[in-house]
């Protein structure tokens, strides 16, 4: 079995997810941020 | 030696350079994650992230070694003699690559055992060392915080440098291979580990953030007065901070050196440890986590970039090639400082899911400012009040 391949698309998947749970957390945010401003 | 280089170049290029790149982004990750818990959100200035990160290679080098090798004895191998110094360096390589390795290979457990052990005995130096740097230097200004912390990175690399004891001194010393047992690259199995140690400490940084502790923390950046006038411990909390920040950037360190399998002080240079995580913490944006994401990236990949490219320029430039990649990236920080001092990413409003601030402020707190009276207004004996001034020049 092959440990290496498996380990390297894991390892790509974790380059992958990290930035792109920071982001949408982060573009979240700013939406809840600027709707509470409206509602103000 | 061999097994080491051999080790290294078993995989073709581009995926060696991804792995490569993979894994100095997760470390880079942790380093200006805890730079931006610090400075960002709590205003402490660290210069002193080298600080950490080599206490992190000193204690691979200097404790999972020995106890390693206090291991291997148990086990009934025979080890070459380390108690001196000479011996600690010059009989490291067969202990370390022909005894304790071949130990361990078998035994994935305790490789596992290993790197948790120096996870955590790093966590705990990490924060010790943090605590030791804050005792003379938390309560003095940003500007004398920053000397002072760079002046420590640079000492506890001539420390490193100098008690052979710790890292085998200038020629630095071979680490026993926690990944031995585990069949195919080392490499991979360690920008793996490199990466999730990053998205696990980003999400206890982010925790944190948004915690009331978080709160804190913001409020003593913007004005620490205000904090210690309402009755918190301003330079305590300071103190906890790099404590813990210093714990989490230690990782680092042991990471690395469980990836060249190999500790040497010229590994944590100041600038490579502390620079570029301030330069990836200004061009993304202190204060908050995706920019500091988007920094690591962006540096991390520029870099790569300027070293492998930077050898087909050579004929045009005056000056030593190697100076390029430092020459750049620092143009590049004065850059953001210039023109974009809040970076890629400016810091939002703090966000706390439920808690609307601006209208809780309105709705609990009913000042009318209108309704209180100016100053000076009324009977004219106000501290500033003109007609009792020109009285007194009358008189």
């Amino acid at each position: 079995m092959d440990y290496d391949t498996i380990l390297f698309w894991i390892m790509i998947a974790l380059w992958v997810i990290m930035p792109t749970f920071i982001v949408i957390e982060e573009i979240r945010e700013r939406r809840s941020i600027a709707r509470d401003r409206r509602s103000e | 030696m061999l097994d080491l280089i051999g080790s290294l170049v078993a995989q073709d290029t581009t995926t060696r350079l991804i792995i490569d790149v993979a894994l100095y982004f997760g470390l880079f990750v942790i380093v200006a994650m805890a730079l931006n818990f610090q400075y960002g959100n709590a205003g402490v200035p660290n210069f002193g992230c080298a600080v950490q990160v080599i206490v992190g290679g000193f204690t691979v080098s200097a404790i999972t070694t020995r106890l390693t090798f206090a291991l291997v004895q148990q086990g009934g191998m025979v080890l070459k003699p380390y108690s001196s110094d000479f011996d600690w360096v010059y009989n490291n390589f067969y202990n370390v690559d022909v005894i304790a390795n071949s130990y361990i290979r078998d035994k994935p457990f305790l490789g596992i055992s290993l790197l948790l052990f120096s996870f955590a005995v790093a966590l705990v130096l990490g924060a010790v060392m943090g605590w030791l740097i804050s005792v003379p230097a938390i309560r003095l200004r940003a500007t004398y915080l920053m000397i002072t912390l760079i002046t420590m990175a640079d000492a506890s690399q001539i420390v490193g440098r100098n008690i052979v004891g710790i890292s085998g001194g200038t020629l630095g010393m071979f680490v026993p291979n926690v990944f031995e047992w585990y069949p195919g690259d080392r490499g991979v199995i360690t920008a793996v580990i490199t990466l999730a140690i990053g998205l696990i400490s980003f999400f206890i940084f982010r925790t944190m953030l948004n915690s009331p502790y978080g709160r804190l923390m913001r409020a003593i950046r913007e004005n620490e007065i205000t904090v210690g006038s309402v009755g918190k411990n301003v330079t305590g909390i300071r103190r906890n901070i790099l404590m813990f920040a210093s714990g989490i950037t230690a990782l680092s360190g042991v990471l690395l050196s469980f990836y060249f399998s190999y500790v040497i002080e010229a590994n944590f240079q100041r600038a490579f440890w502390t620079y570029w995580p301030w330069l990836m913490l200004m061009v993304g944006g202190p204060g908050n986590n995706a920019g500091t994401f988007l920094g690591c990236a962006l540096v991390t990949l520029m870099r790569r970039v300027i070293i492998q490219y930077k050898w087909v320029l050579d004929v045009y430039i005056f000056f030593p090639i190697a100076y390029l990649e430092d020459i750049l990236l620092g143009t590049l920080l004065i850059v953001f400082l210039i023109f974009r001092p809040s970076g890629l990413i400016p810091e939002k409003l703090l966000y706390i899911p439920g808690v609307n601030y601006g209208k809780m402020v309105r709705e609990e707190v009913k000042v009318d400012w209108r309704s209180a009276p100016k100053a000076g207004e009324g009977k004219g004996k106000g501290r500033f009040s003109l007609r009792r001034k020109k009285k007194e020049g009358e008189t």
